[in-house]
């Protein structure tokens, strides 16, 4: 026996090393870590066991009999993260450089199948060339289990997914079909072809990480939800993104003791400024109101003009979404609309109450939206607000017009309640655009056009401007004293808390795409 | 490196706060435009110096025009 379990240690003391010091310092000279150190320093300290160690590849053909290692290029098993279990994968790049072949497949699918089965987080670590272009077929069918798994995995358990190195062809949609990306700025890349195919078919010039570095996907394409400096930084956000969420979509977020009671903060009352032409970072209201430190923003650097992410109101998790003045005056476009729905149907995945903290002066206008098909886009908004049965509120903190309010704030489409400040103006538009339209006649005939508007304006801000008329219809169901935000938030929030709601049956909705 | 600041909608300049060789901080403002009826400060994402602004009060411009430059 004792003949045997030496045998045993050495079998694995060979594939954890491999030949060691080599490849160990190959990735450390690219900047990057190995498959094994990110293991340990993203999961609790020796909470790692690794599944299927022994695993090769049984592919010959173009001399890969002698290439080939067990492991077969990737690490995977299940550890803990703040005491909760989730499972992983770790491609080792110095393997065979990462590529992923069929066992390859197979093992991650393994453990897709056991985050499943247990209902936990699964976590992807991306550091690999692509396909294993020796295993053909078989390594694009190894895609497709993977794929597959990630689609119905979708909504039942979280999927994080982590670009530590290349990321390339369609090996990119394990990530595409994440609910959440994270990057590191000089070792993440990610593309469906690289800038040599680009090139070659293209004629166009560009590197690396112009085409799909961290900022490109955190800033332009809003395929990565979060960009880092370094991969430690990123495990950090993990680790704490990871303490917002639920195992799974049968469970609850975990509750934390408030680090703040729920006492007025006059400070507030001064953040919205009462003319509507001046602007504010709405990040100021989110830090004011929710527990203290508590936000993880979310697509921090995409679409700025809307602000979403995780906090905590009085213990209870919470979605944020709020408009951004301070960029592009919180209009809603294209890419926010892309960004709130994504936000809200992740949120309503995992059992997250919604509250919307409201200041835009509605969808921007231009032929480049509607080209671009703003309509199918702002659609997303709707259905995903309809659909989500999670507790909503909305509180307006100033413009709430037209298609924006009808997305954003409308209590009968969505809202289990909508709060307001008194600087409130709910509106079809702004006072004078509206009084343009209702008085063109009366303007146009007027002896000085400009002196009748804005005494125009003035009266239809009177009669229809503030949150008193619609509090009057019952579209408002309260109107608050900025100071108290925090209370009255949480207090409108306790009373919807345990609300059930449900949905006609069906397959399945036809979201806008 | 240097910066490019544009425009992120069709906008009026209403005021230009720095000028070329200015040391700036992250987060400090260039210039306020005025976007959907509403002043939008426009901030550096960096630390740096002004090299050059692009634009002059009472300018309006497109999506995408360059408006500064920091490096």
């Amino acid at each position: 026996m004792e003949e045997l379990i030496k045998d045993l240690e050495e079998r694995k003391r060979a594939i954890r090393e491999k030949d060691g010091e080599k490849r160990v310092a190959s990735q450390h000279k690219k900047g990057k870590l190995t498959a094994w150190e990110r293991i340990e320093r993203l999961l609790d300290k020796d909470s790692f066991s690794e599944i299927n160690p022994f695993v090769t590849s049984r592919v010959t053909d173009f001399g890969m009999d002698k290439k080939r290692m067990p492991g077969d290029a990737v690490i995977t098993g299940y550890g803990r993260i703040n005491g909760r279990k989730v499972f992983l994968f770790s491609q080792d790049f110095t393997t065979l450089g990462g590529s992923l072949g069929e066992m390859h497949a197979q093992k991650i699918a393994r453990i897709q199948d056991l985050a499943m089965a247990n209902g936990c987080p699964l976590i992807q670590m991306n550091d690999s060339g692509g396909a294993r272009i020796q295993e053909g077929i078989l390594s694009l069918n190894g895609y497709g289990m993977i794929f597959k798994r990630n689609s119905l995995a979708s909504g039942v358990i979280p999927q994080l997914s982590l670009i530590l190195g290349p990321s390339a062809g369609g090996a990119v949609y394990a990530s595409g079909l994440s609910d959440l990306v994270f990057m590191v700025r000089g070792v993440s890349r990610m593309y469906i072809t690289g800038p040599d195919v680009i090139k070659r078919v293209a004629g166009e010039e560009i590197g690396h990480e112009e085409l799909g570095g961290a900022d490109v996907h955190a800033q332009v394409s809003g395929v990565a939800h979060f960009a880092h400096d370094s991969e430690d930084e990123c495990f950090e956000t993990v680790r704490r993104l990871l303490s917002y969420l639920p195992q799974n979509a049968y469970e609850v977020p975990p509750y934390q003791e408030p680090s703040r009671d729920l006492s007025a903060d006059e400070a507030i009352n001064q953040i919205v400024p009462l003319d509507p032409e001046e602007s504010y970072d709405v990040h100021e209201v989110i830090e004011a109101v929710f527990d203290e430190g508590s936000f993880l923003e979310i697509h921090e650097e995409y679409a700025m003009n809307v602000v979403v992410g995780l906090a905590r109101l009085y213990g209870h998790v919470v979605g944020i979404v709020a408009n951004q003045p301070e960029f592009m005056a919180g209009v809603l476009d294209i890419n926010a609309s892309d960004k709130i729905a994504s936000f809200v149907r992740f949120c309503d995945c995992f059992n997250i109450p919604l509250i919307n903290l409201i200041d835009t002066p509605g969808y921007l206008p231009g032929s480049t939206q509607e080209f671009d098909g703003i309509i199918r886009h702002g659609a997303k908004i709707l259905y995903a607000y309809s659909e989500a049965t999670v507790p909503k509120i909305v509180l307006i903190m100033r413009k709430a017009y037209g298609g924006a309010y009808i997305a954003l704030c409308s209590r009968d489409m969505a809202y289990d309640r909508v709060l307001a400040y008194p600087t409130a103006d709910i509106a079809v538009m702004g006072a004078e655009g509206a009084v343009a339209i209702i008085f063109r006649k009366e303007l146009a005939a007027a002896e000085d056009p400009q002196k009748r508007l804005e005494e125009l304006k003035q009266q239809y801000m009177e009669k229809f401007g503030g949150p008193y008329l619609s509090a009057s219809y019952g579209l408002v169901d309260q109107v608050i004293v900025p100071s108290e935000t925090r209370r009255e938030l949480y207090v409108a929030l306790d009373s919807v808390l345990e609300k059930q709601e449900s949905r006609p049956e069906k397959k399945h909705g036809n979201i806008p795409l | 490196m240097a910066k490019e600041i544009k425009a992120k909608m069709l906008s009026k300049i209403l005021e230009v706060k720095v000028k070329p060789g200015d040391a700036v901080k992250a987060k400090d403002v260039l210039l306020v435009l005025e976007s959907m009826k509403m002043k939008i400060p426009v901030r550096t994402p960096i630390d740096g110096v002004v090299k050059s602004i692009e634009v002059k009060v009472g300018d309006t411009v497109d999506r995408n025009s360059l408006l500064a430059v920091v490096e």
